[in-house]
């Protein structure tokens, strides 16, 4: 065998080797998780919907990255802190991640809460499972008819509320940006403690998620003035969007806390995961989410799915952050009025 | 100790807390304070209140308290209480040394329990306890603590495990479970 | 109406349905039963099941269990001093001395009939109250709701167990720690010394596995011997006396009824205020409020009929205006939305036969709790009788389990041995447990409505509100009934001099 020929084989082993070793890393990526079980770690209550969200969707994703199987444990406290701190100290390998309500988290780490750990910008995203706007309503019986009629109130705006959470941020920049006096009154119990207080006129109006209002304002108990999303609600078209009606500096406010809502329902692992569980695992949960199966499950529940490819929302956090630099000190000016 | 000397103790230590939470409380906001520390305060006048009670009546007196005399409850109230009072200190079964050692016995099973729970997750610590409880404290055959500890430990693996779901803590040591 | 409450009915006369309703009831027992673990908690984990079905029977299913579960948290409130749910808190002021002189099958007839009576009278009334129920919602606001939690205060005064002082002070105790973790109304984070599990707060259901459970296995360790004294050694009541006492209380019984269905419709107030406000109401209006503490029948009795007329009267906010009236409701909502039910004031005209299938599943499943609870008090209560050596390790066991269940957090368990040791010690000097645990139930509803009321109406505000001020001066005058009676009572027994007391309650 001349030296020309053995150079040949050579080169040709090492093709064959070099593309078979590629194979193997190609095979890899998409067997990450064959075989293996992922851990969904929830903040959350058993008993609220985020779980019920979780659990529908987990088996789903469990058939679409092709793992054993995918086990949701709820990992409740500190308002979803002690979870995404959890989660912000795991071992990146992939096989924990979380499912949860992320302006609650990036608004738990702007505000400063106690507790925080982790730095909600350097997680990575893997997709949103579902967002639903959210209305700013007032009582059937109140004489404000419109977002106008706040603004030239002539008096504070009073806002009954449970406290320090999404809401209560997301009203404290509406004010700011649309100039107009707040008197949050805290201590309520909980939604049906505030959307009564509105109903009877103890409190002039409350931002909730669409669904929870829709029954009170087709009685005419409610009355949506403004709506917290993308675009304007299907079925209200002559509400407007808080953007719409916000200019200059308190529009890229608003921008940034709607931004945020929704992102709402989201899948997120540690940040350091390896490129292939990230890539798998996003595309996974985007084919949960496709799925005809979990559609139909979906709507015998009576929830929606507004899916969102993880890659898109990666940048979307990032610009949050940086326009909340913007909203801290609202934030903090809003927690400072309650004390 | 005296059952007045332990009292004092006892009204001594609460004081001390209620003193701790006041003093906490003037960190926090007005609104945040404005009703720990009126609770604190008032009850920590009461345990001041107490403490003068039960330091100046006969020692037959300690369940008796000025409040009461205030508002005058019956007599036959009275008797009742005292009826209970006997009932609750059943100390004359057993000399007060007994007690005393019994009582640091079973705050001791209990931090053990708890250690075992904490080590090695409920359903392992629960059946190591309950099978040591029946063999060596409860003086039961060996055989019979343990088909007691598997049928305790066995039954609540089937109802909060497997019928409602619940999502097991394994404890400090990776256990069999 | 009539019609409407016949087609209800008849929805429920199918196969199905009537074997969801049994087996919900007896997953509700058994739920109750197991300490921590109460009504919001039966229907989160059967909610998946119920989806797909014809909405009687989902209904019957998760209803059922919910309703079942007071019951079931009374039972062991009763024989052991372990409350099943934060709700059945009561089941131990007065069930548990009964258990202790032997009077533990009474004391769950009692209950059982109760709850039965209750669930009825409380879905009977629902039908009658809803033209009232929106005007009623709206007429009351934070400055009652304040009112309402003031009131259950007054009750302490009723566990002295020999010194008011010792047992204000315990009420104070309990009010602080119920302060421990993140303050709702400021986002301030209150004697939590930077500890993430501390700003949850101190778990009501956890610190009462502990108060009363762990302590009173702890007790029983040191004395040894079983749960009924000594001298009574065995039973000595039957499940009929309960029954009898029941009806005997019938006054007592539509009262707390009404409470409760009152309790209900009022978004503000949790079940476990419901419970001491019944007590509360049955303490103050009893010709004996002496007894109570020291195993009144009355005192198992008017908590556990409006604690099962609270089922009903919960329902109302759900159905009138959409909003869940509790954290159960919000999963009854979800499973109204998954039925294509839309809830609203409609859901009580266009829809009235799906309200009455509620009612009367309420009332059946009611029945079949208390039906399968006068069935087994007999045997349930000779388990008192058990001595230590097996109880202690036993219940212990499922203390420890129930508190971490709970949350699912074993921080939880530490807890409940912390206060296992706490409440013994209370028992001992007898700082009443039962004031500590009202100070703690009480404490969040009386800051809440005090910073709402101060905010919205000014410091005032309990003069400016006339319901409010009505309110205030009912308290007063309830909080002085008593006394004037036994003042009354006092110079009538030193007039006739030499009546000695008869024990037992009437």
């Amino acid at each position: 065998m001349g030296r020309k020929a053995r150079m040949r084989i050579i080169v040709g082993l090492v093709a064959v080797l070099a593309l078979a070793g590629g194979l193997a890393t190609a095979q890899s990526s998409s067997d990450y998780y064959a075989g293996k079980t992922v851990t969904l770690i929830l903040p959350n209550s058993p008993s609220g919907q985020m779980t019920q969200y979780a659990r529908m969707i987990a088996p789903y994703i469990a058939k679409h990255l092709g793992a054993k199987d995918v086990r949701v444990q709820n990992m409740q406290g500190g308002g979803g802190v002690v979870g995404a701190n959890y989660l912000w100290h795991v071992k990146p390998d992939g096989m924990t991640i979380a499912f949860t309500s992320v302006p609650a988290l990036v608004l738990a780490q702007l505000s400063g809460s106690q507790g925080v750990e982790f730095d909600a910008t350097k997680f990575v995203y893997l997709g949103r499972a579902a967002t639903e706007a959210r209305v700013l309503v007032v009582g059937g019986k109140s004489k404000i008819q419109t977002i106008q009629d706040v603004e030239n109130l002539g008096r504070p705006f009073i806002f009954p509320t449970q406290g320090t959470d999404e809401d209560f941020y997301t009203m404290a920049v509406l004010a700011y940006a649309l100039n107009f006096d707040l008197k949050a009154v805290t201590g309520y119990q909980g939604n049906a403690d505030t959307t009564l207080a509105v109903i009877k006129g103890e409190g002039d109006g409350h931002i909730t998620a669409w669904h929870s209002s829709l029954a009170g304002i087709q009685a005419g108990d409610l009355r949506p003035i403004l709506t917290i999303g993308d675009a304007r609600e299907a079925g209200y078209p002559d509400v407007p969007t808080a953007v719409e009606v916000t200019q200059g500096n308190g529009k890229e406010l608003v921008q940034a806390i709607v931004n945020m809502i929704t992102m709402h329902r989201s899948f997120f692992g540690p940040p350091g995961m390896p490129e292939a569980a990230v890539s798998a695992m996003r595309s996974a949960v985007w084919a949960a989410l496709h799925d005809p199966g979990l559609l139909a499950d979906a709507q015998k529940q009576g929830l929606i799915i507004v899916p969102m490819q993880g890659a898109e929302e990666q940048p979307k956090v990032e610009q949050i952050a940086a326009a909340g630099q913007q909203i801290v000190p609202i934030l903090k000016k809003a927690v400072a009025a309650i004390q | 100790m005296s059952r007045r000397a332990q009292e004092n103790v006892l009204a001594l230590a609460i004081a001390a807390i209620l003193i701790a939470v006041i003093v906490i409380s003037f960190h926090y906001g007005p609104r945040a304070r404005l009703v720990p520390i009126p609770v604190a305060a008032f009850s920590l006048i009461l345990v001041l209140a107490q403490l003068v009670v039960q330091n100046t009546g006969s020692p037959d007196d300690l369940h008796v308290d000025v409040l009461e005399m205030l508002t005058r409850r019956s007599a036959r109230e009275g008797v009742a209480s005292t009826a209970a009072a006997t009932r609750q200190r059943p100390a004359s079964e057993h000399p007060p040394g007994t007690r005393a050692r019994r009582e640091a016995i079973a705050f001791t099973l209990l931090a053990v329990l708890l250690g075992l729970v904490l080590l090695l997750g409920p359903i392992v610590g629960i059946f190591l306890f309950v099978l040591g409880y029946g063999g060596a404290v409860g003086r039961m055959r060996w055989s019979s603590a343990l088909m007691l500890s598997l049928g305790v430990s066995g039954v609540l693996y089937l109802l909060f495990v497997v019928l409602l779901n619940t999502q097991m803590y394994h404890g400090i040591l990776p256990g069999p479970l | 109406m009539i019609s409407a409450a016949v087609t209800g009915l008849l929805a429920l006369f199918t196969p199905q349905s009537i074997l969801f309703m049994i087996v919900g009831v007896i997953y509700g027992l058994v739920i109750g039963v197991l300490p921590g673990l109460g009504g919001i908690v039966a229907m989160a984990l059967v909610l998946p099941f119920t989806f797909g079905f014809e909405p009687a029977a989902a209904l019957a299913l998760l209803l059922g269990a919910h309703a079942a579960t007071v019951w079931g948290g009374s039972i062991t409130g009763i024989l052991f001093n372990v409350p099943g749910a934060a709700k059945t808190i009561t089941s131990v002021f007065d069930g548990y001395p009964m258990t202790q002189r032997g009077e533990g099958a009474r004391a769950l007839g009692a209950s059982a009939m109760a709850a039965l009576l209750g669930g009825v009278i409380g879905a009977v009334f629902l039908v009658a109250t809803i033209p009232i129920v929106r005007p009623l919602m709206l007429a009351l606001g934070p400055s009652e709701y304040f009112m309402m939690a003031l009131w259950g205060l007054t009750i302490i005064a009723t566990f002295s167990e020999g010194s008011v002082i010792k047992g204000l002070i315990a009420a104070g105790l309990g009010i602080l720690v119920a302060f421990i973790g993140m303050d709702p109304v400021t986002g301030t984070a209150r004697y939590t010394f930077h500890s993430l599990f501390l700003l949850d707060g101190i778990s009501f259901p956890v610190a009462m596995i502990g108060l009363f459970a762990v302590s009173q296995m702890l007790k029983l360790f040191v004395k040894g011997g079983t749960v009924v004294e000594a001298q009574v050694d065995t039973e000595v009541s039957t499940v009929w006396d309960g029954v009898r006492d029941t009806f005997e209380h019938w006054w007592l019984v539509l009262r707390s009824s009404l409470l409760g269905l009152w309790i209900g419709v009022l978004p503000g107030v949790g079940a476990s205020v419901g419970g001491i406000a019944a007590y509360a109401q049955a303490a103050q209006t009893s010709k004996h409020p002496e007894r109570f503490g020291h195993g009144a029948v009355e005192g198992v009795i008017g908590p556990d009929a409006t604690l099962a007329a609270t089922e009903g009267g919960g329902l109302l906010p759900t159905l009138a205006f959409g909003i869940p009236g509790g954290e159960s409701m919000a999963i009854l909502l979800a499973a109204f939305i998954n039925m294509g039910i839309t809830p609203g004031p409609q859901m009580l005209t266009s829809n009235l036969s799906l309200v009455f299938t509620m009612v009367w599943i309420i009332v059946i499943s009611n029945i079949l709790t208390t039906v399968i609870g006068l069935m087994t008090s007999k045997t349930l209560a000779r388990s008192a009788t058990l001595p230590a050596r097996y109880l202690v390790p036993v219940v212990l066991a499922v203390c420890f389990m129930g508190a971490f269940a709970t949350h699912g957090r074993v921080g939880d368990v530490v807890v409940a041995a912390i206060f296992g040791v706490v409440g013994y010690i209370m028992d001992k000097y007898n700082y009443s447990r039962a004031d500590f645990v009202i100070g703690m139930v009480l404490a969040t509803m009386i800051e809440r409505d005090l910073h709402i009321s101060l905010t919205l109406y000014g410091p005032t505000f309990i003069f400016t509100r006339p319901v409010t001020l009505a309110m205030f001066l009912f308290i007063v005058f309830t909080t002085l009934l008593p006394i004037v009676r036994r003042r009354l009572a006092r110079a009538r027994a030193s007039a006739a001099e030499g009546s000695g007391p008869d024990g037992g309650a009437a």
